[in-house]
């Protein structure tokens, strides 16, 4: 754009601007801009001009008030004493549970179903053709309130399992409770010692990793290949079983059991939780399976033949040869296939999940009258969710994507360039090029990166939405407007330079350096960094912070790698 | 992206743009008919009969709206709302009034820019219960299931009284009242709450209404009334005294049967006669043509009447006149005086 703006010819009339193709596209481009600004402006003024006709003022301020409301099903602590905003945060959280554990299941029954449809064995490829057009030609609406309907009619309420001549009985030994109300599991309880059981889960999964990267060296070596999954597994199988037992089983089971109205103990599932998230996913599901099933068929079947003809086995054909390939073809729709189930699971509504559209967008909206406010807030919700998924899966797609040798261009400025003169020259390499080796050099200290920033994060997420509010830390719409902004800026660029430190895509340096900016920013207008870790004082965070984005920008910079940096990124010397 | 930022803008500022003007006579005398927001379906106080006709006791003071202003209780139209979206219908001019089983507070009357113009039923918030459940006081429901409607007085109130007790509940939240009593009579919860005259209502759809029972304690106090937009106080006027012309009505004896002979000539009784627009100007006051209560009158009867006709003691829902009854008659019914 900038690049034709230069005028060259001996003289500029204005008509040049619509009639020259060097101007013409950026002539456009300005009035559309300045069209849309003036519309949102237009718009938002008309909204506030009519609210103040009715007499209603906008203004946050009612988050901070209490909410006055119940809600069953919440994450973290919340009474109808607490706020409207913490009402907006358990509901927030209710909305991730149905995302997360849709978008799981959905990808599980999506690959399952779409290999599935294309084996060869003729009952089961029926069966999948069955299901996946069957469920992708009813509206979603319909199968969800068709499983609330079968949950609430078809198990028996909890009464049914008392007394004498109880007419139901519960599943797996007394283990499983299914009523019309929810569903009840035996749930672990942690008694002492299990935090040693849990360290030792992680580090034998470390351990299977670390076994797994030497023992593909060893084949790259010795042409030798070990059997790693069931080592992998028994690694971590192992060494978690051998730590549970020598610490005393320190794991019981709470298990479900009737105690006046309803069950109690154990680990209760909500009808409308369960009906929302398996609609939801089973619905997804389907749609995934085409994905699935047009990503293997991308595949030429000359590659299947090839892998034959050298000796592969049919399932290795699969994972060396195939899916490798496939996935570049089935990650691009699944982001909007994750989306989808994301912005569908708003439809909670319908059976009374109360997710964010039940509370802030609900409730909330109904008691306060806010509803401009409330919807929003929602919107900003779902919009940060629908972005920060894109924005993770596409960064995913990035490293799997198919590079041609000649498609390799530059990324445009980078922080890099600025230190061009004293570390020599970058240059952009692809996957596929001849210099680019399998270990990445700095990749491992990149993923000691990843768990500075999740720290960092996470702590950052904590303090802001899910900590408890007090005198000392009052809820999010109380603070000063510089401390608000600072903190959606820190939100972001941790978020960013996570993601992109994660999939070491090249662009990590430059989130890091607005990550530290906006951490200085933060500094600047007296966050309070002193509440964020309890027992910690702030100048000691500021402190840590600091020093380690600076220590982590210096090393990705300056570091003294071989030739290589993060995955396409090249110093040449 | 950009697109569906844009347009979910849009949405928004249209929803907010389309608000109805302040003069809502002059539009309800332009568009020929009340648009009236009821509850989507309560035995009694508003419900479809079998030909699809509204009915009720909610539905026919709305109609009483109709008949003084166009003389016909027919010219009306009713939005069915729920809890939740009923504010919202009223405050973005989708309807004129609202007569749903709606309990007037202070921050509805204040910061929702409602007007509350008067109190049509005295209740008050009920727990029901299935009489297998061997509860007899509410406060025997410590870890119950409870069937809540949201947006509702109910489940503030709800919260309070099991909060004040130092019990736990656990709250299934619902839209409307039909699909509470599905859930309530499958069992997937054990108690139903909301307005005690609701729960008598509801009651008496059941097949066998004597299986359940209405706990002795009424926990909060839900004076339902009809609402209008704050502002426009020509319209609150003529809801107002539509609501207490019908309860003067029975308190003088003036019903359906007799309204036409009593308005024929002025009588002995000068409340009468201002009442039924023989003597003075007061229709005009408000902008209604002289005869309007006698209009209201014929149309849907007295308070009495309706009260009887689709409440009261015969009906299936058989509820007492109780605090509902007129203030001569041991109530707190008590209607301003017509001068
Ligand atoms: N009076 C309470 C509750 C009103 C309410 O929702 N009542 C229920 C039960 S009587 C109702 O009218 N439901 C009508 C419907 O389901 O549409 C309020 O104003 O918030």
């Amino acid at each position: 754009m900038s690049d034709t703006a230069q005028p060259s010819g001996p003289s500029f009339r204005i008509d040049m601007l619509w009639n020259d193709s060097r101007y013409r596209s950026t002539f456009i481009q300005v009035v559309a801009l300045f069209l849309v600004i003036l519309a949102v402006m237009y718009l938002f003024q008309n909204v506030v001009e009519n609210l103040a006709a009715l007499g209603k003022t906008f203004g946050f301020d009612f988050m901070t008030q209490p909410a006055g409301y119940d809600i069953n099903q919440r994450l973290i602590d919340y009474t109808s004493r607490s706020t409207h905003s913490t009402a907006a945060v358990v509901g927030i959280l209710n909305t991730l549970m149905v995302a997360v554990v849709g978008c799981v299941l959905a990808t599980l029954i999506g690959v399952t179903a779409g290999v599935a449809r294309l084996s060869k064995n003729w009952v089961v490829a029926r069966l999948m053709t069955v299901y996946i057009e069957g469920v992708r030609n009813v509206p979603v609406l319909i199968q969800i309130l068709l499983f609330a309907a079968i949950f609430d009619e078809a198990l028996p309420a909890p009464s049914a399992f008392r007394g004498e001549d109880a007419t139901a009985s519960m599943w797996l030994g007394e283990m499983v409770a299914a009523t019309n109300r929810g569903f009840y599991f035996p749930m672990p309880v942690w008694l002492e010692g299990s935090f040693w059981v849990v360290v030792a889960f992680f580090a034998s999964i470390l351990g299977a990793v670390w076994f797994g990267r030497w023992a593909n060296e060893r084949q790259q070596d010795t042409g030798e290949a070990l059997p790693v999954l069931p080592i992998q597994a028994g690694i971590v199988a192992g060494g978690t079983l051998l730590v549970f037992l020598v610490a005393g089983i320190p794991i019981g089971l709470d298990y479900p059991a009737l105690k006046g109205f309803n069950f109690q103990g154990g680990l209760y599932v909500r009808n409308s939780y369960m009906a929302l998230t398996l609609a939801l996913a089973l619905y997804t599901g389907a749609f995934i399976a085409e994905n699935v099933r047009a990503g293997i068929q991308a595949v030429s079947k000359g590659q299947t033949e090839a892998a034959f003809a050298l000796g592969l086995r049919p399932n290795r054909t699969m994972n060396l040869v195939i899916l490798p390939q496939a996935l570049r073809v089935i990650i691009p729709p699944l982001i909007s296939q994750y989306l989808n189930l994301t912005k569908n699971s708003s439809l909670a509504l319908l059976v009374g999940y109360m997710d964010v559209t039940g509370t802030l967008m609900g409730i909330t909206l109904n008691q306060t009258g806010k509803e401009f406010e409330t919807l929003f807030l929602g919107m900003a919700f779902y919009l940060s969710v629908s972005l920060s998924v894109a924005a993770i899966m596409n960064l995913y797609n990035e490293q799997v994507k198919l590079v041609e040798r000649t498609s390799a261009v530059g990324m445009g400025f980078s922080v890099l360039d600025l230190f061009a003169g004293v570390t020599g020259k970058w240059e952009v390499l692809k996957k596929g090029d001849a210099t680019m080796k399998r270990e990445y050099g700095i990749r491992g200290l990149l993923n000691l990166f990843v768990v500075f920033y999740a720290v960092a994060l996470a702590l950052m997420v904590d303090y802001t939405f899910l900590a408890e509010i007090t005198a000392t830390r009052p809820s999010y719409f109380e603070w000063s407007g510089a401390k608000q902004i600072a903190t959606l800026l820190m939100l972001i660029a941790l978020f960013a330079t996570l993601a992109t430190c994660l999939f070491k895509n090249a662009r990590f340096i430059d989130l890091a350096v607005m990550d530290l900016l906006a951490f200085i920013f933060a500094v600047a207008v007296g966050w309070p960094f002193g509440q964020l870790v309890e027992g910690v004082s702030g100048a000691a965070i500021v402190a840590i912070g600091l020093g380690a984005r600076l220590a982590i920008i210096g090393y990705t910079i300056f570091g003294e790698r071989p030739n290589l940096t993060f995955f396409h990124r090249v110093r040449r010397a | 992206m950009k697109t569906s930022v844009f347009l979910g803008t849009l949405a928004v500022a249209g929803l907010a743009a389309g608000l109805a003007g302040a003069a809502t006579l002059d539009d309800v005398k332009a568009k020929g008919f009340v648009q009236c927001g009821v509850a989507t379906g309560v035995p009694g106080f508003a419900f479809t009969d079998a030909s699809g006709e509204w009915d009720g006791f909610d539905v026919s003071m709305c109609r009483a709206v109709a008949a003084a202003i166009f003389g016909d209780p027919k010219a009306i139209k009713f939005t069915p709302t729920t809890g939740k979206t009923r504010f919202t219908a009223l405050a973005s001019g989708e309807v004129d009034l609202l007569f749903r089983n709606t309990t007037w507070t202070l921050s509805r009357d204040t910061d929702l820019k409602l007007d509350f113009v008067g109190v049509n039923y005295y209740d008050g918030q009920g727990f029901m219960v299935p009489k297998s459940l061997g509860v007899s006081s509410a406060k025997e429901l410590d870890g119950a299931t409870v069937c809540i409607q949201t947006g509702t007085t109910t489940e503030l109130n709800l919260a309070d009284f099991f909060r004040a007790n130092s019990i736990s509940y656990e709250p299934v939240p619902i839209e409307t009242n039909a699909e509470a009593t599905q859930k309530y009579l499958a069992g997937a919860c054990d108690v139903y709450t909301t307005d005690a005259s609701g729960l008598a209502a509801t009651r008496s759809t059941f097949e066998a209404p004597g299986d359940h029972v209405i706990l002795p304690e009424i926990i909060s106090k839900e004076p339902l009334g009809p609402a209008v937009r704050h502002g426009d106080s020509e319209w609150a006027d003529i809801v107002r005294w539509t609501l207490n012309a019908l309860v003067v009505a029975e308190e003088f004896g003036v019903n359906s049967g007799n309204v036409d002979q009593l308005a024929s000539a002025p009588t002995d009784n000068p409340e009468v006669n201002r009442l039924l627009g023989t003597e003075g100007e007061y229709g005009a006051m408000m902008g209604l043509p002289k005869d309007w209560a006698v209009k209201v009158v014929k149309g849907v009867g007295n308070y009495g009447e309706i009260f009887d006709r689709t409440i009261g003691p015969d009906t299936p829902i058989g509820l007492a006149r109780g605090l509902n009854a007129l203030w001569t008659q041991g109530g707190i019914l008590y209607a301003p005086p017509f001068r």
